[in-house]
């Protein structure tokens, strides 16, 4: 069994491996997931937690909430499965797939366990290190088989293909075609060098993954049984994790908690605003004038001080029914309605009694009968003014009407609205005749001009 | 790498040939012709297996002969990159050491000689010399192709014996 010792030794090849070849993302995620064996041995206790044993859940669906090592990281769990997705390609971390249930009556989710598996990592490692190596011990060899030779005298390059035919005749050299200077090796061409130099590099910057890996040799790493160790840990871990790290920009489990807390305040709201009520209502019963203030305790009417609490009294309950919140306006309204009501009421009467007066007339004639009136009123010596064609008399006829307006102007209020609608509604049949016309043109004058081209 | 391959070849025939033993002529012509020749595309052609169609004879007007485009099965020798061959040392000085693949001409550069084979300028022959093992003139090395540079009538290619299991074979 791997001691202590020997997990730190891996934690460390793990540390290295994913700062020297991984993004900052991947080496928080890597981070974790060596963390996470830690964890496990601090909070479950047990020797028997197997060295490999860094399980973390991982959502394999988004829609996962407990996606346990998203939450971990502090990181959106898409990107955490793009992490996990790419180390997993890269054979660095494992991840077991199972169907699980979440909660009673849903459908059984697809979700992944993922953890590191000590001995794969060290042998991916241990190939990836030895495949980079020979990489680059291949191009080296490969560019010094192309390094080709050189004329010391004019410089001219000659590729290793080229010299076969340079062969002088004894057969011991190469000889230049240009200057006949016999062509030396192209040591120092800047490529080889850089090649020599990228080994070194490699080699330098590599030396820790290779110590570690050299003292990983020594360690005898055991086989995990994933599904076992789930059976064991998975549950009991997740509840003892749940009080773990803060999480930073978690976004769903906040945003539910808001949600609740907007519900809880509307819920608050309503009982204030009820509570409110109740206090009014108490008030107002309280501040209720006496039964026999209100009506005559003779004949059992309603006092003037009754008929404007009772008024007041009705409107304002209605309001209250109508919509929670009330205040005066309803019962202005209400005022301003009557008004209105006796308003037209009057209007009415007024109404029929014209109609009364003129029996036989409609309201197109009945235009007509009234600038008579008037110009008999105004102008009772001008019998001439009523012809349409002189335009003198138009004006005269128009003067007529602003002083008529001016003197008539109670009778206009009263009954100008009433006459102007039936002489519209009438307008058809009355266009017919242009002397009618032009006289209701004069008497549509006092109204708008609109009128006039509405009756043409 | 060896390859029996059908190839054309064209052949203007003299008429002073024209006869009864014209056929016999033409073979005799094509050997001539095709036989040692190196084509970028085919490689070398080794040797003229048969002869398929001599095909029809066409009289060209002005000169009086025949054009024949004859169908030849032959074998040819491509060289390829990395591939393994056996060889003759043809010559051998302090950059390398020629060997000859049959019509090939192969260069190994010092280089490419193992680096406990030094060259030995000193000796009667000039040679690759290791404790155990001579590069000389005549010797037979295995060799692996690296690189080939195809002319319009040779083919030159360099080798390496810097691998497992080549180099002097006995």
């Amino acid at each position: 069994m791997a001691t202590a010792e020997d997990k730190s030794v891996l934690r460390l090849l793990v540390q290295h491996v994913s700062r020297a070849f991984y993004d900052s993302k991947f080496v928080v995620v890597l981070d974790q997931l060596t963390h996470q064996d830690m964890c496990v041995r601090a909070c479950g206790g047990e020797g028997r937690v197997v060295l490999t044993g860094t399980v973390t859940v991982v959502g394999v669906f988004r829609r996962v909430k407990d996606d346990e090592l998203a939450h971990r990281v502090g990181m959106p769990s898409k990107e955490v499965q793009k992490v996990i997705a790419k180390l997993e390609a890269d054979r660095l971390v494992k991840v077991h797939r199972r169907n699980e249930i979440q909660r009673e009556g849903q459908r059984p989710m697809n979700k992944g366990y993922c953890y590191i598996d000590y001995s794969s990592f060290c042998n991916v490692v241990k190939w990836r290190i030895t495949t980079m190596r020979s990489a680059i011990d291949n191009k080296l060899r490969n560019e010094l088989d192309n390094q080709g030779y050189i004329c010391p005298n004019c410089g001219k390059y000659y590729a290793p293909l080229d010299v076969l035919h340079l062969l002088d005749p004894s057969g011991t050299a190469f000889i230049c075609e240009v200057c006949r200077h016999e062509l030396i090796n192209n040591e120092n061409a800047e490529s080889v060098q850089g090649s020599k130099d990228r080994l070194q590099r490699l080699m330098a910057q590599t030396r820790w993954i290779i110590e570690d890996l050299q003292k990983t040799d020594e360690i005898t790493i055991p086989k995990l049984n994933v599904q076992q160790w789930l059976a064991e840990h998975a549950v009991a871990k997740l509840e003892l994790d749940s009080d773990g790290l803060a999480i930073a920009g978690e976004g769903s489990t906040s945003q539910s908690n808001r949600v609740q807390i907007e519900l809880s305040l509307d819920q608050d709201d309503a009982q204030v605003k009820k509570a409110r009520e109740q206090v009014a209502d108490a008030q107002r019963q309280h501040n209720a004038l006496p039964e026999w203030h209100l009506r005559s305790t003779i004949s059992g009417d309603l006092t003037s001080l009754g008929a404007a609490t009772s008024g007041g009294a009705t409107s304002g309950t209605a309001a209250v029914h109508a919509n929670g919140s009330t205040d005066r306006k309803p019962e202005q309204n209400e005022l301003y309605a009557s008004d209105l009501d006796r308003y037209y009421a009057s209007l009415n009467t007024s109404a029929s009694e014209s109609a009364n007066r003129t029996p036989e007339t409609d309201g197109d004639e009945e235009d007509d009968d009234d600038f008579e009136e008037i110009e008999f009123m105004e102008y009772p010596a001008s019998g001439g003014g009523r012809t349409p064609a002189s335009t003198a008399d138009a004006s005269a006829g128009l003067n007529g009407h602003a002083k008529r307006g001016r003197e008539e102007d109670p009778r206009g209020v009263r009954n100008g609205r009433p006459a102007k609608q039936a002489r519209v509604e009438d307008a058809a049949p009355a266009a017919a005749a242009a002397a009618a016309a032009a006289a209701a043109a004069n008497a549509a004058e006092e109204d708008d001009e609109d009128d006039f081209e509405e009756v043409a | 790498m060896f390859f029996v391959k059908d190839l054309h070849h064209t052949i203007l025939l003299h008429p002073s040939y024209f006869g009864s033993r014209m056929h016999q002529h033409i073979e005799q012509k094509l050997h001539a012709d095709v036989e040692g020749t190196c084509s970028g595309e085919y490689g070398y052609i080794i040797a003229v297996l048969d002869v398929i169609d001599v095909g029809v004879g066409l009289v060209s007007v002005g000169n009086g002969q025949a054009e024949f485009v004859t169908t030849y099965r032959a074998i040819v020798f491509k060289p390829f990159k990395g591939e393994v061959l056996d060889s003759v040392v043809t010559s051998v000085n302090k950059m390398g050491f020629f060997a000859e693949v049959g019509p090939l001409q192969v260069f190994v550069s010092a280089h490419l000689v193992h680096p406990d084979m030094k060259y030995d300028s000193a000796a009667a022959n000039a040679c690759f010399a290791s404790a155990d093992q001579v590069i000389e003139k005549d010797t037979h090395v295995r060799l692996k192709l690296v690189g080939t540079r195809v002319d319009a009538t040779e083919i030159f290619a360099i080798g390496t014996i810097k691998e497992d299991h080549l180099g002097v074979i006995d």
